[in-house]
């Protein structure tokens, strides 16, 4: 009689003993899984932020390679532009040179009695004894300065940096031939 | 019941904890139930809703198109170019002020106010999210602009800072050489599709795929995370012609087309030992920057495109046929005769009797009487083959558009003087490209290759996807290509080509003079002309072939000799030490001063029984591109261009203009001094 209460069966899993009785080894397991619960969230958030992080450097670097490769076809296009025909005509013209013609239908004047130079290139010169000049010269110079306009010594200077190149550049015939010609 | 109740207060701890666990577990599965109906609401029955939110918030889709591909020259100077350019447009349903918007907008690109507004309100009405301000913007100007429309109020992670307003990226094609080598080059129109020239016919390869972005953005507006379609790009086209050569070309065939008032005219540069085309010129040209000065007459690139009947140049053909099947040598002897001949009742003449003469003399002096008779001797169809295989009648393969086949129509539709109108160059229609291709030839010993302008197409700098590869083919002999270019060595020493000798170089070529058919008339007008020069250079060991064409000119000596002979040496003179080519250093032995007239049938039938026996067609007007005959084997439309008969006045005006040449008496026979002296009474 003493024991009224009735028997009841406990569900399985739940312990007899009180919840501040539970064995501290229960609280170290819940503890360690906690922590990596909360570490694997943190490794994720930590890889979701460099992703991120990741995901705008490249994209900062593809908008970057995209101006450079405008910036490189922008600046061939100048380069390209100051190398026209028409661009260094201006710039030659504004720097006093004028340009030499040669007159397709023009006669040439060569014969074999008379042995001199070429006709080649006329030249703007009113001399008439320069108004010839060897073939080496007919593709490289392709301007020569007026006599009236006066140049500005660093140009002048730069020509004729340039001429000497040229000059060294350019095939020579043979000294022989053309002691034999004048 | 006391006693229940009493037990039931004393019940047990464990039954408490147990049911107070149950009630935590039940209010946790409430509010996970509460939660999960939720979700479930938000993410099945409003799933899409959301999704299109949330994109529209984060993901950014743009759509771009890649830069078409380069062309360069030779050397890798870029010829046509596509740089990156900006168009501002407004999102009209962004702006809330259209008319302070307007203001403030007009300012920064100089745009009328008014207009402005009213366009941005009419915008704002309809919900426009696209209304395009300003198009083809540079980096300069675009900084410009962000400049002057910066509102430090707006907060918006792209410029210009000012609401409802952006850029959207677009590309400008440029041709920075203007309208050097515009005919090769061609043009491409605002969609970037090549419209002609190599932008044309390399339209797959140049074109600038649609590449597709999807940029997912965080709420300050950076991208996080970036997705692009993959496409291939554009590739470059890496052409043969040379830059600097091809503007000493065009240089010289302006000048002499303007010099000579000639209706157009086209020069081209091949190198024969490889086939490239180092350059190719017409003029009238264009500037392919300027699409609205794009006429009719100025677009055709008549060098490939277009027919005409090549006159005295195309005696090479004869006597590379004869010499082939070993019935001539340039020393031989040929008996012109009194000057004439008379093949299925037409009479054929020469300019000028020149009596019993080398095969080789014949040529230089382009007896029209000597082709003839080498003609029949090779006989229809070994003519015939022999153009066959020089590649006349068809095309030629060069990687430009429209080119065409030329006419040479096959023995069996010949008549009976065919033969010896081919034989000079009649009744046969072939491009400057194809009488160009032939004269490279017999320059580069025999052997035919196919001449091309294009060099590579490549992927970068360092990956070439495909190279040149040109076709070649053995067509005279080594012996026969020798032998003629000794006979055209003969043209410049001492024939119709003297001004086409150089200084410190030799060379070597035929001239050639023909008349024009004239559409209005329905004949051969023998006041037009087409004038023409084919020369290889040095003569001994040619590096270069040059043909120069000159349509109608007007004022001056019209033969090839005298018109196109000059440019020729002009352009040869010029391109030989770009080349490389040491100068013989030696000048040309000239032993007489005087120009020996070349001028078609001169003397022979009339115009109008030359109309007879000429396909309509194979004079070709420049006004109009078509070309062929209804006869043609291209079975392309006759062209029945609109040309102008000069008046016997002007005729003799530029008669006049001539330039005066000091002759000394040519030594010719006292029956052809006859027939010269006859035909000066004539005229």
């Amino acid at each position: 009689m003493k024991k009224r209460t009735a028997y009841k069966p406990r569900p399985a899993g739940i312990s007899t003993r009180a919840a501040g009785s539970l064995p501290w080894s229960y609280f170290v397991v819940i503890a360690i899984c906690g922590c990596i619960i909360a570490a694997g969230f943190l490794l994720a958030a930590r890889q979701h932020f460099v992703s991120m992080d990741l995901g705008m450097k490249n994209s900062t670097l593809r908008k970057q390679l995209e101006e450079l490769e405008s910036e490189n076809r922008r600046l061939t296009l100048a380069r390209e532009v100051a190398l026209a025909p028409a661009e260094i005509t201006k710039t030659a013209k504004g720097l006093g040179f004028v340009e030499t013609t040669i007159d397709p239908a023009a006669p040439i004047q060569v014969s074999a009695a008379t042995n001199s130079p070429a006709s080649g290139v006329r030249l703007a010169s009113s001399n008439a004894a320069d108004r010839t000049v060897s073939p080496n010269s007919i593709v490289k110079t392709a301007y020569q300065r007026s006599s009236q306009t006066a140049a500005p010594k660093a140009v002048v200077a730069a020509t004729t940096a340039k001429r000497t190149e040229n000059v060294k550049q350019s095939p020579r015939p043979d000294p022989n031939v053309v002691a034999r010609l004048r | 019941m006391a006693n229940r109740v009493k037990r039931t207060k004393k019940s047990n701890p464990s039954q408490t904890a147990f049911a107070r666990f149950m009630l935590i577990v039940a209010v946790l599965i409430l509010w996970m139930g509460g939660i999960s109906v939720r979700l479930v609401h938000l993410q099945v029955t409003k799933h899409e809703w959301l999704k299109e939110r949330a994109e529209n918030q984060r993901v950014d889709t743009k759509r771009s198109k890649m830069p078409r591909g380069g062309i360069f020259d030779r050397n890798g100077r870029a010829l046509a170019i596509s740089v990156r350019v900006k168009t501002l447009y407004a999102d009209a349903t962004e702006i809330e002020d259209t008319k302070a918007a307007a203001k403030a907008i007009s300012k920064a690109i100089g745009a009328k106010e008014k207009d402005l507004a009213a366009q941005l309100a009419t915008a704002k009405a309809d919900e426009r999210k696209f209304v395009p301000l300003a198009k083809g913007l540079d980096e300069e100007t675009v900084q410009r602009i962000n400049k002057a429309l910066d509102d430090p109020l707006v907060r918006k992670p792209d410029a210009p800072g000012f609401a409802g307003l952006h850029y959207r990226d677009d590309q400008r094609r440029r041709y920075p050489y203007e309208s050097l080598a515009a005919h090769v080059i061609g043009f491409s129109n605002a969609d970037g599709v090549g419209q002609a020239g190599i932008e044309q016919s390399q339209n797959e390869a140049l074109f600038g795929a649609v590449i597709k972005k999807v940029q997912e953005r965080d709420r300050l507006g950076r991208i996080y995370d970036e997705t692009v379609s993959e496409k291939e790009p554009p590739k470059d086209v890496v052409l043969t012609i040379s830059t600097p050569i091809q503007f000493m070309v065009e240089r010289a065939l302006d000048r002499a087309v303007k010099a000579s008032q000639a209706r157009s005219g086209m020069a081209i540069v091949l190198d024969n030992r490889t086939g490239e085309i180092l350059a190719l010129a017409n003029s009238p040209t264009f500037d392919p920057n300027k699409l609205n000065e794009i006429t009719h007459e100025n677009l055709s690139n008549a060098a490939v495109q277009q027919v005409y009947s090549p006159g005295s140049v195309f005696k090479l053909l004869t006597y590379s046929a004869a010499l082939e099947k070993k019935l001539i040598t340039p020393t031989a002897e040929i008996d012109s005769g009194n000057g004439t001949i008379e093949v299925a009742k037409h009479r054929f003449r020469d300019s000028h009797g020149i009596g019993r003469v080398s095969y080789s003399k014949a040529f230089a002096h382009s007896s029209n009487v000597c082709a003839i008779k080498t003609a029949l001797r090779v006989g229809k169809e070994g003519f015939y083959n022999n153009l066959k295989n020089f590649g006349f009648g068809q095309r030629t393969g060069v990687e430009l558009p429209a080119e065409t086949k030329g006419i040479v129509r096959h023995p069996d539709r010949w008549n009976g003087d065919s033969l010896a109108s081919m034989s000079i160059g009649y009744e046969i229609g072939v491009t400057a490209l194809q009488m160009a291709s032939a004269f490279a030839t017999i320059a580069n010993d025999g052997v035919r290759i196919q001449p091309h302008i294009i060099k590579e197409i490549r992927q970068s700098v360092n990956q070439v996807v495909t190279s040149a590869q040109p076709e070649r083919k053995r067509v005279v002999s080594a012996e026969t290509a020798r032998d003629l270019k000794i006979m055209m060595r003969e043209v410049v020493t001492a024939g119709t080509g003297k001004r086409a000798r150089l200084d410190g170089y030799t060379s070597a070529g035929k001239t050639g003079t023909a008349w024009k058919f004239d559409e209005k008339l329905k004949k051969v007008n023998s006041a037009k002309y087409v004038s023409s020069f084919i020369g290889i250079a040095p003569a001994e060991e040619p590096v270069v072939t040059i043909a120069v064409v000159m349509d109608e000119p007007k004022v001056g000596g019209r033969d090839g000799g005298q018109v196109a002979g000059p440019v020729f040496r002009e352009i040869a003179q010029q391109i030989l030490p770009e080349l490389n080519v040491k100068p013989e250093g030696q000048l040309e032995a000239v032993t007489e001063s005087e120009d020996i007239p070349e001028i078609p049938l001169a003397n022979g039938p009339s115009a109008d029984s030359v109309e007879d026996r000429l396909p309509e067609s194979i004079f070709i007007s420049p006004d109009k591109s078509a070309v062929g005959s209804p006869a043609s084997e291209d079975g392309t439309e006759p062209a029945n261009g609109k040309t102008v008969t000069p008046k016997p006045a002007d005729t003799k005006k530029a008669a006049a203009e001539r330039p005066r040449i000091i002759k000394k008496e040519p030594q010719v026979t006292p029956s052809a001094k006859a027939a010269a002296e006859k035909k000066k009474g004539k005229t």
